[in-house]
This record gives structure tokens, sequence and C-alpha cells, in this order.
């Protein structure tokens, strides 16, 4: 059933540490131990290191007098325990195989006088609290040795408990509506050979139905059948968890048997009913002549399609982005399962800005790349996702994208540095230009070089209106090519050239 | 190790449990665990109603919606996500327009089986019914002999299922999924009612499901009138006069509401909780001259009436249309 939300109602959810899962639990980790079957038949209900038997598909089989082995087959249904990731199924189905011997010739008791022998019929028990079966009044020693003991099958509720003393098997329950079956196996003194008595069922007092509803327990925390229970993609059935009814077969809603289900080829789960058929133990009120109990149970089973999942980052390649060496991110394609080429909505940079600043040398970058997932083989089909992509930003190509530094130099040059001194004249110089005035720099203006056609500029840290010339003390000049770079600088002062020819 | 924090995402939708896109995420919660708590607890319940727009024009839709909880899990001490598939955890829940009462607890779950928390119908002879039922809960309904086998599907526009009552039915018995656990049965009262005009009232019930309440007896229709007055100046300056058939007040922005009072007729004290859920329902209507009209509950306190007080019950409900007589739907 899924849980409600009564919306109308506050509805609480709680997020809580996981605990580290056991895995899936399988038949291996059942440990199924020491399953055997005697010549007689008696099956030696295997010990189980996790889980609990609850039920099996044989107890006994018959005595094998064939004079070879017979192979034997008992699927036991085990309830798997919680911390699994696969608990929610309820219960594993695991086959135990193993040779039945044939009865040796020492064995049997028409040749062998040692061997105890059973007559008659121990009959079901029912609304037991507590009672006796005289055990001698069934075995009967042989006549070459005596009874040295007996061992008691239980092939049920672990609620019944059972000792022998002598002669006398004690049943016993505190619990009420449990049910089990018990075989008693008589060993004699003289050899190994043994005698089995037939199957019979004890029952406690229970005075109600047994019914498919989990919630139906009684005051001893016996739950009636139904919970648990799954049908994987491919139709494999696991049974729900049962305690006290005999699992019978499994039905489609037309009644028809069952072992599993077709595979789920479609493109979404869907849901499937199945109908397990119990068989009512003596003791409840709806048991009688092998009286049966159908429980349907709706189940969710997974289609056999890969199940759609996000597409994560680590799903796409990004082949062609690239850095420029102005800081520009150029896109590039995008790829991934199902869709050939995306193309980016958008490229950030760390500090979500559009570009970089240019750099002297190479420097890794990781920018932000945003994209739509455009396949509908992914869950997160039509939205947008964003990954990092790592790059490398190239070296600028222009040395003013990356000049630092703020001087000043003259509106005009001129070819001679001398030529400042001609005519009395006095120059500004107030033309801020970026780099480092000193020889081999390049001289920068708005972002690139300044082409200084082999001319001499005046130059100066801060601006002056009349900072060259004839100024009454020296000023400085470069001489600049036409890649901008400085080269040459020379200190110049204007006193003594009073013709104006340029020579001082 | 322990829980720092979770990200829930809500995925709310219709179809089939577990079959959403990304296109379905609604909301997206992040919070911290309270260093003195175990736990990380957040309520959806409002969230998720949000999208639930219930409607009805007299046509009994399922109105459900899957929610699929996506919680990611971090570990405080890595302040990553846990591995190892114990992260993210995925649970799907089914919303329903319902609500509990206090001592319902929390997270109240209700009915799985019949949507109806009464256990008597009274229809008008020789008209039929519908019977809400949550169709995942639910293996058959016989309804007098007839039997109708449940089936559930899996999408939310048939999780709850309204049969169709045929008219002048008497019983209605709903079995569990194995078909042989009855779990309520409706004992269907047909009324001849010569004299009046019996009154369909459908509402939203307590259990999420549209339900109806036939009211056959005596029907007051009335009608009130809102306005506003104004002063005005008459008076023509030209000829210095005014009109006298012109007044002085004038009225405006007038509208009407009209209330419909109902009586049930007699009915037996289990119809109490029907009643109780009415006045308790957000969204009502009443089907009235051919149409269905949305109405509010006037009526604001409810007596719960027994045979031992009340000898004959009958219920008087008071309902005003939802909307102005004069259409100013702008």
């Amino acid at each position: 059933m899924s849980t409600k939300i009564n919306a109308r109602s506050p509805f609480f959810i709680e997020a809580t540490e996981p605990t580290a899962t056991l895995g899936i639990f399988d038949c291996t980790t059942a440990n199924l131990l020491n399953f055997a079957v005697s010549s007689a038949g008696d099956v030696t209900e295997p010990g189980i290191s996790k889980g609990v038997i609850i039920d099996r598909t044989a107890t006994s089989f018959a005595e094998n007098t064939s004079g070879s082995a017979i192979s034997r087959s008992v699927t036991y249904t085990i309830q798997i325990p919680a911390g699994y990731s696969n608990t929610s199924d309820g219960t594993l189905s695991c086959v135990q195989t193993i040779d039945q011997p044939t009865q040796s010739a020492q064995c049997n008791p028409s040749t062998n006088n040692n061997m105890a022998t059973f007559s008659g019929t121990i009959p079901a028990i029912t609304n037991l609290t507590s009672t006796t079966v005289n055990l001698a009044t069934y075995f009967t020693a042989g006549t070459g040795a005596t009874i040295s003991g007996y061992s008691v099958q239980n092939y049920g509720a672990a609620a019944i408990s059972t000792s022998v003393s002598g002669n006398t098997l004690t049943i016993a329950t505190n619990s009420s509506c449990a049910t089990t079956t018990l075989r008693v196996t008589a060993f004699n003194s003289a050899d190994s050979c043994s005698a089995i008595s037939n199957i019979f069922s004890v029952a406690s007092e229970c005075s109600k139905d047994l019914t498919c509803s989990i919630t139906d327990a009684n005051s001893d925390g016996i739950f009636s059948i139904g919970a648990g229970g799954a049908v994987s993609a491919t139709g494999v059935i696991s049974k729900p968890i049962y305690g006290i009814a005999d699992f019978v077969r499994m039905e489609d809603t037309s009644g028809n048997t069952i072992t599993s289900l077709p595979p789920n080829n479609g493109a979404s789960s869907q849901t499937v009913y199945i109908v397990f058929v119990f068989l009512v133990p003596d003791g409840y009120t709806n048991s009688g002549n092998e009286n049966e109990l159908d429980c349907q149970r709706s189940f969710t089973q997974p289609t056999t399609a890969a199940p759609k999942v996000d597409l994560q980052c680590s799903d796409v390649t990004f082949s062609d982005f690239t850095i420029t060496s102005q800081g520009n991110i150029i896109g590039g394609n995008i790829s991934y399962l199902g869709t050939t080429t995306s193309v980016a909505t958008s490229m950030v940079t760390e500090t979500s800005a559009i570009q970089y600043n240019v750099v002297s040398s190479s420097t890794s970058r990781t920018i932000s790349v945003t994209f739509t997932v455009e396949n509908t083989d992914w869950l997160n089909y039509n939205s947008s996702i964003t990954c990092p992509l790592s790059l490398t930003q190239p070296p600028t190509q222009n040395p003013c994208n990356s000049a630092s530094g703020t001087y000043y130099i003259s509106n005009q040059g001129f070819a001679s540095k001398n030529a400042f001194c001609d005519f009395g004249s006095t120059y500004p110089i107030t033309k801020g230009v970026f780099g480092t005035p000193v020889d081999g720099q390049t001289v920068c203006s708005q972002g690139d070089i300044f082409i200084g056609e082999f001319k001499y500029y005046a130059f100066n840290e801060n601006p002056s209106p009349s900072g060259a010339g004839n100024i009454g003390a020296s000023f400085q000049v470069m001489k600049i090519d036409n890649s901008g770079t400085i080269l040459e600088t020379r200190t110049v002062n204007c006193q003594g050239d009073t013709d104006g020819d340029g020579a001082i | 190790m322990a829980l720092k924090s979770t990200t829930i995402k809500l995925y709310i939708y219709s179809g089939t449990s577990g079959n959403y896109t990304e296109a379905d995420l609604k909301y997206t919660l992040s919070k911290d665990r309270i260093s003195t708590k175990n736990s990380i607890i957040v309520e959806i319940a409002n969230l998720v109603r949000d999208y639930l727009n219930v409607s009805f024009n007299d046509d009994y839709l399922s109105y459900t919606k899957w929610v699929t909880v996506s919680q990611t899990l971090f570990d405080s001490e890595t302040g990553l996500e846990y591995d190892g598939g114990r992260s993210p955890v995925i649970n799907n829940y089914l919303a329903i327009d319902g609500y509990g009462y206090y001592e319902d607890s929390i997270n109240p779950q209700l009915s799985y089986s019949s949507l109806y928390t009464s256990s008597n119908m009274y229809l008008p002879e020789g008209i039929a019914g519908k019977f809400p039922i949550f169709a995942e809960g639910v293996g058959k309904v016989i309804i007098d002999s007839t039997t109708t086998e449940i089936t559930d599907s899996g999408d939310t526009n048939q999780k709850i299922q309204y049969l169709n009552i045929p008219a002048n039915t008497s019983s209605i018995e709903v079995y569990a999924l194995d078909d042989s656990t009855l779990l309520k049965t409706i004992a269907v009262t047909n009324i001849c009612e010569p004299k009046f005009t019996p009154y369909k009232i459908s509402f939203i019930n307590k259990l999420g499901a549209i339900q109806d309440v036939w009211c056959f007896k005596k029907t007051t229709e009335t009608f009130s009138v809102t306005d506003e007055i104004y002063r005005r100046n008459n008076i023509s300056t030209s000829s210095l006069s005014y009109n006298t058939y012109q007044g002085q007040q004038q009225r405006y922005n007038v509208n009407g509401v009209t209330s419909i009072s109902l009586n049930t007729g007699y009915v037996k004290e289990d119809f109490n909780s029907a009643i109780e859920e009415l006045f308790l329902s957000e969204k009502a209507w009443i089907r009235f001259e051919g149409k269905t009209l949305p109405v509010i509950a006037k009526s604001k306190s409810f007596t719960n009436k027994t045979v031992l007080n009340d000898r004959l019950i009958n219920h008087t409900l008071n309902f005003e249309f939802a909307f102005n007589k004069i259409n100013n739907v702008r």
C-alpha cells in the first residue's frame, strides 16, 4: 500500500543517518549447512548462519531401498533479516540437494534385530499448552538391543518446544496460534541404524481465523501471513514473509498456477498481482480439510529497460573548448550518450565573469559550462546542468594587455632629442601611457602599442603642461620605435641653445 | 559519523509511481541537523497541497498526485554525500486532499478501502449515486448482488474510484484485496420525496474524495444585497436650479449574494460524520438548476445530534453561493 499524504494535515518526513547496508542477502549469505537425507527418508534440516527458515518443500522422502543413491532436493524459504538491501523482498528460496543413500543391508529391519521399529501413527495435537507422548507406545526395541534414545525434528515454530526424557516426549508452548510439524527418530544401543515416526502436526490454541492481514497479530506477536515480497524486472517472484501457514503455490488472478511472471519489457514499471495460496494449519478457526487461504498481493514490477538516471557531468565529453590569450572563452562541443553535440547556454569563469584578464604566462582555469540535456534517455531531460571544465589560458600576444604602470609623454615628438630646445618653446607632457619608462620596455596607449615613428618624446612621471623644452631645467626624453619599444632614454637641458639649431 | 544535513527534492506528478522527470521537481529543500537531534524533520504537506487542485463539475475524477521524496544525505565527518548506495534515500507517497483528526495522530493514514466514513447513504428514489473507494485496498465491491472487481493500474487518475450506485440500490459491501474479508457495509436508503425538491451537495470529505449528501426537505433561498451611497451636487449652475426628479443621494456598487438553507430530512445518527466533514470542507458544490455551482458553508457550528437527545435527526445546512448575483467577474 502506498503511504498517503493527507495534504490538509501536516506530513513529516525524517532524514536519519543511513546505516551501512549489509549488501544483498543470498543463499551464500544464508549459508545452509549439514542438510541431509537419511536412507529412511528422514530430512535433517540444515543449520543456517543468517536468516530464518520459514518453510520447506519437503520434510521427508520415501525410504530408499533402490540399491543406489537418489538425488533429493528441498527448497527452503528463508526470511531475509533486516539490514540487507533486499530485506523488503521478504523471503529468499534456497535449494539444498544431496544424495539420499540407499538403505544399507545393516539397517534393514528385517535382517537387523538391533533396530527399533515404529508402528501406528502419532496423532495430530491441537490446543497445545503442554502435553506428553509416550514414545514406547509407538517404538519397539529390536530383540538384539535396547532403544538408546530419541531425537525430535521440529519443522516449524520455535515457539513450540520439545524435550525427551526416557520414553516420554514433552511438547509445550506458551504461545497461542503456534503450529509446527514434528518427527521422532529412535536410535538403538548396538549400531547406528534408526527408526523414524510419522510426521505429525502440533498446534496451540487459536480461536481466530488465519487471515492475510499483516496487522492481524495476536498477543504473542505472531503475525499471520503477508508482509514483504517482490517481483523483479525479469519476473522472479520473492514470496512474502509468512510464519504460520504452509505455502502451497502461487497463482495469477485467473487461478492459474505460476512460478514466475513474464519480464516487464515495457518502458516503465507496472503493477502486477499474485495470489499466494497457503494451507491453514490446525488450530485456526478457519482450518479444515486442507483448507486453503488465498492472499492476493500487488507488486510493482520494475522495467527491464535501463532505469533513467540523471545525466551527470562525468557522463559528458567536452571538446574544442578554449580560452584565448585575450581571456575570452570559446565554446566547443558537448557530447553524451544519446546526443552527439549540444551547445553551451552559459560559460563563465570562477567568479561568474564571462572573460578572464589576460596573463603573461600560461594559467590553469576552471570554467563552468551550462547546457540543456537534450536527450530523453536521461531523467533530467530538458533541464540545465552545469559542469566544471579545466582549461589553460595562454599568455597574451599583445604586451600592452598586461602592461602596468602609468607615466606621461609629450604630445609631440621630434626626430632629434634636441629639437625640444628649438625656438625657445616649451612642450606639454600630458599624454598618459602605460608601461615602464626604461629601455626595451613597451609604451602602451589605450590598450595598444604606441607607434613612436622612431621619434623622441619627453616623458615624466606626472603630467606637466610645460614639462619639456626651454623650461630652465633638465627633462627626460625617450626614443620610441613603431613597435612601441623604447630604444633609448636621455636627459636634455635646453640651456645654451639660443640659436635654435638644436646644438647645445 | 553523523548526519550533517540533507537536501530534499520533492517531485510531484501524475501517472504511476516513480515515473517522474526533472520537470516534475517542484521543491528543493535543504536543512542542517540540529546538533542536539539525531535526525532532520521536514513538513511537506503544505508544499504538496499546492499541486492538488481539486475541482468538480459533477464529473467525479480522481485527484491524487504521486510525491517522490529524494533525500540526499551528507556526512558530518566528510561533508560529502554518504556513499555505498546509502544516499539518496528515495520514497514515494500518494498525496490526497484529505485530513486527519487530532486523535488520528501524526501522519494520518486513514482508510485504504472505502472513502466514505458513515455507514448510511441516502439517495432519492430512482436516482443513481456515486461511492468513492481507494483502489489500492479494495478487491471487490458488491452492490446488492452485483460484484464489481476493483483493479488498480497504479495511475493517479484511478487511485480514487467512484463506483456507480444504481438507482434503488439497498446495500454496498466493500471487500479487501483477498476478496473475502468484508471491510465495510453501507446501507442505502432510497427516499421518496413527493413534496420538496431534493438537492445534492457534493464536497471533499475527510478522506480526500468527493462525497454527496442529498437534502430532501424544505429549502429556503434568500438573497442579501450590498450597496454604497454617495451624495451628489445636482445644481445646474447655468440656471441656478436643480431637477427635483434627480436624487441628492446616488446608489452604486450594488450586488447581491444568494444563500440557501437546506434540510437533510431524517437521517441516522451515523450520518453525523458526513455532516461534520461537510462543515469542515473547503470546497463544496450544489447541483442547482442543472448546473454545478460552488457554495460556501455558512453554518459555523455543528451539533452532534443523537436519537436520545433529538429523537428524529434532521440537519439544517446553510450555504452561500460562492459568487455574486450580478456578474462582475473581471
